[in-house]
């Protein structure tokens, strides 16, 4: 099964990733997370009726990239008993 | 954008990229492991997403390959295609695999610490110096694995010995485990511990108890003899 761009949504992508033409992603890195550029717990929480991926991401079982930071700041503090 | 059968094009993978190929599957099959594991240990069940973006990336490596050797149009790839192209993308998508296997082993890491340190809260240190003598070694390897978390994702790329700190990760974590699994299965005799303890503390404290009445009753038996005698005199 093939999934094809029409040429309309193409253009439209391209503009909007201010590319010539959709060869040019290929080498293109997809974005990170990052405390500032995070995953939107909300929306993942919106979306998860009609998601058919993780149940863990869909149910908010995860970790974000500043819930990651701030459980390595947690945990790394913790006292073991002495 | 086409992917076309071999026969068409006659395009494969060399020798050398296969070796590098059956690397990135064998490591990937580690990786998958440890995050599963990782997954199942964390107290609240949760994954990490910057595990799951270091498999995006791997994934989006390895597609670039699939690209340059299947895609019908080369010019997709530009001046770049050929061997150093198939090259650093494998070594990419390895780094990506490793820092995905790391990612994981932090997480397994933090939850076996957080996991042991609440269980140890539990039980007087006493209790666990005698039950656990080998917590005192575990203490010092759960310190020197805390101040490296977090290392091996800053790394950008993966260096020569990554496959021997990966290996000792991997064995340190094996210790932590084993040690947690101990921890569960010595609580009976942890709690019966902290029980006897507290029986011998309440035969203590009774005995205190007593004496301290005998030492009354005593002491008021002196001090009302001594009354009587100066009365009569």
């Amino acid at each position: 099964m093939t999934i094809r761009v029409s040429e309309k949504t193409r253009d439209i992508v391209c503009k909007s990733l201010n590319i010539n033409c959709l060869a040019e992603i290929i080498n293109r890195s997809y974005s990170g997370f990052s405390s500032t550029d995070d995953i939107d717990r909300e929306k993942t929480a919106l979306y998860s009726d009609c998601n058919r991926g993780s149940i863990r991401i869909n149910t908010g079982r995860f970790y974000t990239a500043q819930e990651y930071d701030e459980r390595v700041k947690r945990v790394t503090r913790m006292k073991l008993p002495y | 954008m086409e992917i076309v059968p071999l026969g068409d094009k006659a395009k494969g993978f060399s020798e050398d990229e296969i070796t590098q190929l059956e690397s990135l599957a064998s490591l990937y099959m580690q990786a998958k492991l440890l995050i599963l594991y990782s997954e199942e240990v964390d107290p609240d069940f949760r994954s990490n997403l910057q595990t799951i973006k270091e498999l995006r990336d791997a994934f989006d490596h390895l597609m670039r390959i699939v690209i340059e050797r299947f895609g019908r149009d080369p010019s997709v790839i530009g001046d770049m295609a050929g061997p150093e192209y198939c090259k650093i993308n494998l070594q990419k998508a390895i780094g990506h695999v490793y820092r995905a296997a790391f990612d994981a082993l932090d997480g397994t890491v933090m939850s076996l610490r957080e996991k042991i340190i609440n269980s140890l809260d539990a039980f007087p240190l006493e209790a666990v110096k005698d039950i656990l003598p080998e917590y005192w070694d575990i203490r010092i390897k759960l310190e020197e694995l805390n101040e490296h978390i977090g290392e091996h994702r800053a790394k950008k790329d993966i260096g020569n010995n990554i496959g021997e700190v990966y290996d000792r990760f991997i064995k340190d974590v094996e210790i932590l485990k084993s040690f947690h699994k101990k921890l569960l299965t010595a609580s009976p005799a942890l709690t019966e511990y902290i029980s006897k303890q507290g029986k011998i503390q309440d035969s203590s404290t009774n005995r205190q108890i007593i004496v301290a009445i005998i030492g009354a009753v005593v002491g008021g038996l002196i001090v009302a003899a001594y009354m009587a005698l100066v009365s009569a005199h």
